[in-house]
């Protein structure tokens, strides 16, 4: 059987660090050898084409491209508006991130995780933009970066499939992928 | 390399060293010491000495591309390859210009495995970089994108 490797895409350095944390859980639910993170945020579009067909062309090889929902008005309308600008990536393997990264850092800490951090419990976090994220933080973490990885620790991806409904698309998407692989 | 310098020397110093001087077109009349040059031309004096004067057959550089401009590194991996011929040159590096123009069957890839061991593998040897290089991804990018060790 062909080494199963899954390209996931995604704008920056947070998105990148949050795939790479979730990765060996990711492999193991969607049935992968290899999470590959990419970020594309810097890169011209010519680059992530030849990306798109080298991942085509390769044998086991799958993608999803991530991007935040951000000023579009609903995700139909971000998955036609990025299409416009990058036609050679296939809609059904867009995930539009609602409404940005952070809502999914945050949706994966439970109850007693919300209490340890000392963050006011969110049951839904499709409205937790940047801004809101940034609100959240507690003082005692100076750097942005102290507090993402520290709701990495926390974070359970059953609870953050119930918290963001994107998240909850996303996790569906690779347990489709790894249906559509093993049915013969 | 060294457009603006007509003469390199050395000097003894304290103890058994060695100072390096150089003459500059800007400065005819006297030769400068090597603390008073820039990193850069200290370096890659250093590197033409090692790749054609130096009666040796391995050279190992670690890191060569330091204090170099992005410009000259290209024709740095050029003399690399000439001095190549008789000898053998091992280079250490984490930048993507020399890795470009090092070339995908030059290149030894260094990683760490999870029990913390370090791996060298060959990635002219994967076929999927061969895909990606079909493709239009330059071999900086996918070093860049970590893309090498897949």
């Amino acid at each position: 059987m062909a080494y199963r490797r899954l390209f996931i895409l995604v704008e920056g350095s947070d998105d990148e660090r949050f795939v790479f944390a979730l990765s060996e859980p990711l492999k193991a639910i969607a049935g992968y050898d290899h999470i590959q993170p990419y970020a594309y945020a810097n890169a011209p579009t010519k680059k992530v084409e030849g990306l798109i067909r080298s991942i085509r062309n390769m044998e086991g090889a799958e993608y999803v491209y991530c991007t935040d929902l951000n000023d579009s008005p609903c995700i139909q309308a971000k998955k036609r508006k990025l299409q416009d600008s990058k036609g050679f990536l296939d809609a059904s393997r867009i995930i539009v991130v609602v409404p940005e990264i952070e809502a999914w850092y945050v949706a994966g800490l439970n109850d007693q995780a919300f209490q340890a951090l000392g963050i006011r419990p969110q049951n839904c976090t499709d409205d937790v933009t940047k801004e809101v994220f940034n609100h959240l933080k507690p003082r005692r973490f100076r750097l942005r970066l102290d507090f993402t990885q520290e709701l990495l620790k926390h974070f359970q991806i059953r609870t953050a499939r119930q918290h963001n409904r994107s998240f909850d698309y996303f996790m569906g998407k690779l347990e489709q992928l790894r249906t559509q692989r093993e049915t013969p | 390399m060294l457009p603006f310098i007509r003469a390199v020397d050395t000097e003894k110093f304290a103890e058994n060293s060695v100072l390096m001087t150089v003459q500059e077109d800007f400065f005819a009349d006297r030769m400068l010491r090597a603390h008073l040059l820039s990193d850069g031309t200290v370096c890659m004096t250093a590197l033409i000495v090692a790749l054609y004067f130096q009666e040796a057959d391995v050279i190992i550089l670690e890191e060569p591309e330091r204090c170099v401009h992005p410009q000259l590194i290209s024709r740095m991996i050029a003399m690399m390859k000439e001095a190549a011929q008789d000898k053998q040159i091992l280079v250490t590096t984490h930048s993507p210009e020399v890795v470009k123009h090092a070339g995908l069957e030059s290149l030894l890839l260094i990683t760490r495995d999870e029990a913390g061991f370090s791996n060298v593998s060959r990635p002219a040897e994967k076929e999927e970089l061969r895909i990606f290089l079909e493709n239009e991804m330059g071999l900086d990018d996918l070093f860049v994108q970590n893309l090498l060790a897949i």
